[in-house]
């Protein structure tokens, strides 16, 4: 299905940038004083999409499995950092066990879903494995974060609790299951609340993307569906897979609360 | 069933304990006795491997606990705490919630005894209540029911009677003199009337500790 897109010219993208003349004129009546703020954030936007637009162009040419990869291996990076960062969880190997867990999930729901969901003959497809890939990386970023920052703080909270049931006899997994629980179901609920909104409250991004690019909206609703199982299945396995080091990380050999 | 050589103690770079060494007998009733913060706290969550010592080496049946699977070895040593932490649920869930661990698998939940305990303690109202509906002395003496129930064959107690009135204490130590003719009971007590009942005493002193 070839279908023809409108292009935006340069000299078009440069006056749509007039636009901004509203939140300047605003700032400027309302003395809100976010000159500078506006100035700042729509510039790097600017220059970061410009950029990552280029990169992609030139991947896309290259469409080299290799390169993906390291693209894709940069982006877990990017995303085990910033977990790392807003949790401000301090455990050993935090840095491998994170970035190990997303890099591994996504990459199995992402070909999953390129090779059993859309049934491409390359998986490794970049205009098909980028986006999706980054999409799915995103959302358990997202997840894991709250699961493991609620985790953590559950424990600190409740060491009497833990220490008591492991004084009758409970082993470490016993001794938090509750409270694991309660971190588990607080990461999950966000993206279930969404699902359950979803096309009545809000058209999702993939989506009005395809629909604007000439694809028919029931081929892009497809899309949709699926890219939403994948980034649930990525956000259950990746949030699993870090609750369950995260526990061990509580305790030392002798089943004795570590923090 | 217990022993302790040369057990040294430290938190933050401080010395709780400087030497702890003494040897405990299979049954029986054992006051830990010593000043208030004098590390009695401290030895009980040792024996039941809450915490390991800096230096020096505690021995259960003859063998060094952290050789042991120490859920399996909790479960037969049990410590109740001074203030325990019952959690949030009914009293009977709380009473029923170790039942369901894997190192107590094999103990049957004795419904009848827990009759007669709950009665013995007068606290047969409070069972549909809600942990936060008790008071302190409430959730200790729950505590103790529980531990009880489990039947391990050791029972460590920090202070079981603190929280409790003259009446309900003598009742708790008369309880405990009971159960110590099977099994060994630890505990830290601030009255003296325990002299009467205990078969040993663990004596904390400027930081060493000691059996008679």
């Amino acid at each position: 299905m070839q279908v023809q897109v409108e292009t935006i010219s340069f000299s078009q993208l440069i006056i749509s940038y007039l636009m901004l003349s509203v939140a300047f004129f605003v700032n400027y009546t309302e003395k809100l004083k976010l000159t500078k703020d506006i100035v700042f954030s729509f510039a790097r936007m600017s220059i970061q999409l410009l950029l990552i637009g280029y990169i992609l162009k030139f991947i896309f040419q290259i469409n080299n499995v290799a390169l993906i990869v390291i693209y894709y291996a940069v982006m877990v990076m990017f995303a085990a950092n910033i977990i790392k960062e807003r949790t401000k969880v301090k455990f050993t190997h935090a840095n491998i066990i994170i970035f190990g867990a997303i890099f591994i999930t996504g990459l199995i729901v992402t070909l999953f879903m390129a090779i059993v969901s859309i049934g491409l003959k390359n998986p490794f497809e970049a205009r098909y494995f980028i986006p999706l890939a980054g999409m799915i990386v995103g959302n358990s970023m997202n997840s894991t974060t709250i699961a493991v920052e609620r985790f953590f703080s559950e424990v600190q909270q409740n060491r009497s609790y833990i220490e008591e049931l492991l004084s009758l006899g409970a082993t470490p997994k016993e001794a938090v299951i509750e409270l694991k629980q309660k971190a588990f179901r607080s990461s999950l609920a966000p993206q279930l609340a969404s699902v359950s909104a979803m096309g009545i409250v809000s058209l999702p991004g993939m989506m009005t993307g395809q629909i604007l690019s000439g694809i028919n909206p029931i081929e892009a609703v497809k899309y949709q569906m699926t890219i939403l199982l994948a980034i649930n299945t990525a956000i259950c396995l990746s949030v699993y897979i870090l609750l369950y080091f995260e526990q061990k990380k509580f305790f030392n050999a002798f089943a004795q609360l570590n923090i | 069933m217990f022993e302790f050589k040369n057990v040294v103690v430290e938190k933050k770079g401080e010395k709780i304990i400087e030497n702890a060494s003494f040897k405990l007998n299979q049954i029986g009733l054992v006051w830990l006795k010593g000043a208030s913060g004098s590390g009695k706290s401290t030895i009980l969550r040792l024996m039941c491997a809450l915490e390991s010592p800096r230096f020096g080496e505690i021995f259960y049946k003859g063998i060094l606990i952290d050789a042991l699977d120490i859920p399996t070895f909790r479960a037969n040593c049990i410590y109740v705490p001074q203030m325990p932490n019952l959690g949030q649920m009914s009293v009977i869930e709380c009473i029923r919630m170790p039942f369901n661990f894997k190192s107590n698998s094999t103990k049957i939940f004795d419904e009848k005894k827990l009759y007669d305990l709950l009665e013995y303690f007068e606290l047969k109202e409070v069972l549909l209540k809600n942990i936060f509906q008790l008071s302190g002395g409430e959730k200790l003496r729950i505590a103790l029911i529980r531990a009880i129930l489990l039947d391990p064959e050791c029972l460590l107690f920090d202070e079981p009677t603190s929280a409790l009135d003259a009446k309900m204490e003598q009742k708790t130590l008369k309880l405990l003199k009971e159960l110590s003719e099977k099994k060994l009971i630890i505990a830290s007590f601030h009255t003296d009337s325990i002299r009467q009942y205990c078969t040993q005493i663990i004596s904390i002193e400027d930081r060493y500790a000691s059996a008679s």
